[in-house]
């Protein structure tokens, strides 16, 4: 069996979590968090995780604030980042990726699309991420 | 809109070289309302018209030394400061002047013939001011408006996303359940999948009627009116039949002002019925003060009920979001709030929520007296 990514989902709505998950779960490993400090601190636990997909409009902490914090840290700061968010603006998708996410998606999704998203930023990311599941073997 | 023919004062600015015929003419138009601004050369007249913004028509004296006065209408004319205000030339009319008179045929320029007739003088004067009035309404109007259209693109936006956000799960879901196959989908997640799809268009449809509902109001409820807000938090009260153990109490005396009504007790209704709602305590108040802020009342709704979740208490104000500890069957599309916010941030106030479970909620509003 081949080694599987871990795919982090962050949004705070359950609904669309669920979708998700069962989008890509038969691909990837999934981890979901319904906040940023949540998906930080399961991070910073040391916790394996290949590739982030996030929400842009989230409590206590946003997207774009989310992505600043990862991109500080030595540690994430170059894990690949795709958002995920109803805004359909061309100034809220050059911030976030000039802030330093890798990718940009717009709600509603196709389930597809957003496993072939996925997959595709890995791919141009393969020299900075490897496949890290503790579960898989090899 | 609102038509408040509120007078505002008029202010003339007179032209003449001889002072004595600048005090004639001011006694001759002297009026309740009208502010008078002398000046004896054209440099002088340029000078005011250009530092005072409230000038509403000049009476220029055509034959002075130096500068005439049409040299200084010309000099107005070209300003866009200046340009839009309205002039009559006093002169002899000359066979010369009146030909030169037909270059100002355009823009709000008159003449009266000396001598002056006192009546002619005072009915065109007359006219000029409510050509003034009327365009000082006019622009008021339109500010009125532009700031409302800002307001409206910026609900519009809110309400775009958070119609969204229902409608990404259930294309999601729907996407899923096209292709349950090639994502393996159970039984039982296929039925989850439509349970959920069926829910959020209900809500959707919710949300939609709330918005017909918030857009009916906004065009009828545009009237100002006295309203004595004492008399208007006791009726909401009253109307309210909160349960026995709930008091409704107000501390002070609430007080009378010149506001749109509806919004106001749109605003006092949410809040009073939202802690009479959400009560839980047997020896329940719901305290409703207020404290003069300068060009603002702030107004105050403290209850000593549950409490509003931490994690709630951001979200509270956006559009449709209601918080999760809403009590049983409640079925409120958490329209309220967001309008609330609304109505309190078009008139420049802010309203704001203090709250922990030791000590309840306490709402604040601004209202504009």
């Amino acid at each position: 069996m081949e080694k599987r990514y871990n795919v982090m989902i962050v949004e705070d709505d359950a609904f669309i979590r669920k979708v998700l998950r069962q989008s890509l779960h038969q691909d990837f490993e999934v981890i979901s968090h319904i906040n940023a400090f949540e998906a930080m601190d399961w991070l910073e636990k040391g916790n394996p995780v290949d590739i982030i997909l996030t929400d842009l409009k989230m409590p206590f902490m946003n997207g774009q604030e989310f992505i600043r914090t990862i991109r500080a840290s030595a540690l994430f700061r170059k894990t690949p980042i795709i958002i995920l968010s109803t805004f359909d603006d061309s100034a809220t998708r050059i911030a976030c990726l000039e802030e330093g996410a890798d990718d940009y998606m717009i709600k509603p999704f196709n389930p597809m699309e957003v496993k072939a998203k996925i997959m595709a930023v890995l791919r141009r990311t393969e020299h900075r991420v490897k496949p890290s599941s503790a579960g898989a073997t090899e | 809109m609102t038509s408040t023919l509120l007078k505002r004062p008029f202010t003339i600015l007179l032209v003449d070289d001889r002072e004595e015929n600048l005090l004639a003419l001011e006694e001759m138009l002297e009026q309740d309302g009208r502010i008078f601004i002398k000046a004896t050369s054209g440099n002088e007249a340029l000078r005011y018209a250009l530092k005072n913004d409230q000038i509403g028509l000049i009476m220029l004296d055509v034959q002075m030394p130096g500068m005439d006065g049409f040299e200084v209408a010309r000099l107005l004319k070209t300003n866009p400061k200046t340009r839009h205000i309205s002039i009559i030339f006093v002169t002899a009319i000359s066979k010369e002047e009146q030909y030169i008179l037909k270059g100002f045929d355009e823009g709000a320029v008159d003449y009266l013939q000396k001598p002056l007739d006192i009546n002619v003088t005072k009915a065109k004067v007359n006219v000029f001011e409510r050509l003034y009035q009327y365009q000082r309404e006019l622009k008021e109007t339109i500010g009125e408006v532009e700031k409302i259209n800002k307001q409206l693109e910026k609900f519009v936006y809110i309400v775009a996303h958070d119609l969204k956000s229902p409608l990404t799960g259930m294309i999601g879901a729907l996407s899923l359940l096209e292709q349950r196959e090639s994502f393996k989908l159970t039984p039982d997640d296929v039925d989850e999948y439509i349970r959920h799809s069926k829910d959020a268009s209900t809500y959707l449809s919710g949300m939609i009627n709330a918005l017909l509902d918030y857009s009916r109001k906004s065009i009828t409820q545009q009237s100002i009116e006295e309203v004595d807000t004492q008399e208007l938090v006791e009726q909401i009260a009253r109307l309210l039949f909160p349960p026995r153990r709930i008091k409704i109490r107000i501390n002070g005396r609430l007080p009378v002002l010149k506001t749109n009504k509806i919004k106001l007790q749109q605003v006092f209704q949410n809040l009073l019925s939202n802690a009479v709602k959400y009560h839980d305590k047997p020896d329940g108040y719901v305290d409703v003060s207020c404290q003069d802020n300068g060009d603002f009342i702030t107004f105050y709704v403290k209850d000593n009920g549950p409490g509003i979740p931490m994690e709630d208490q951001q979200n509270i104000f956006r559009l449709f979001q209601t918080s999760v500890n809403h009590s049983g069957a409640d079925t409120s599309t958490g329209v309220g709030l967001s309008i609330l916010k609304l109505i309190v941030e078009e008139q420049g106030g802010q309203i704001k929520l203090e709250s922990s479970p030791e000590n309840g909620s306490l709402f604040s509003f601004d209202w504009r007296k």
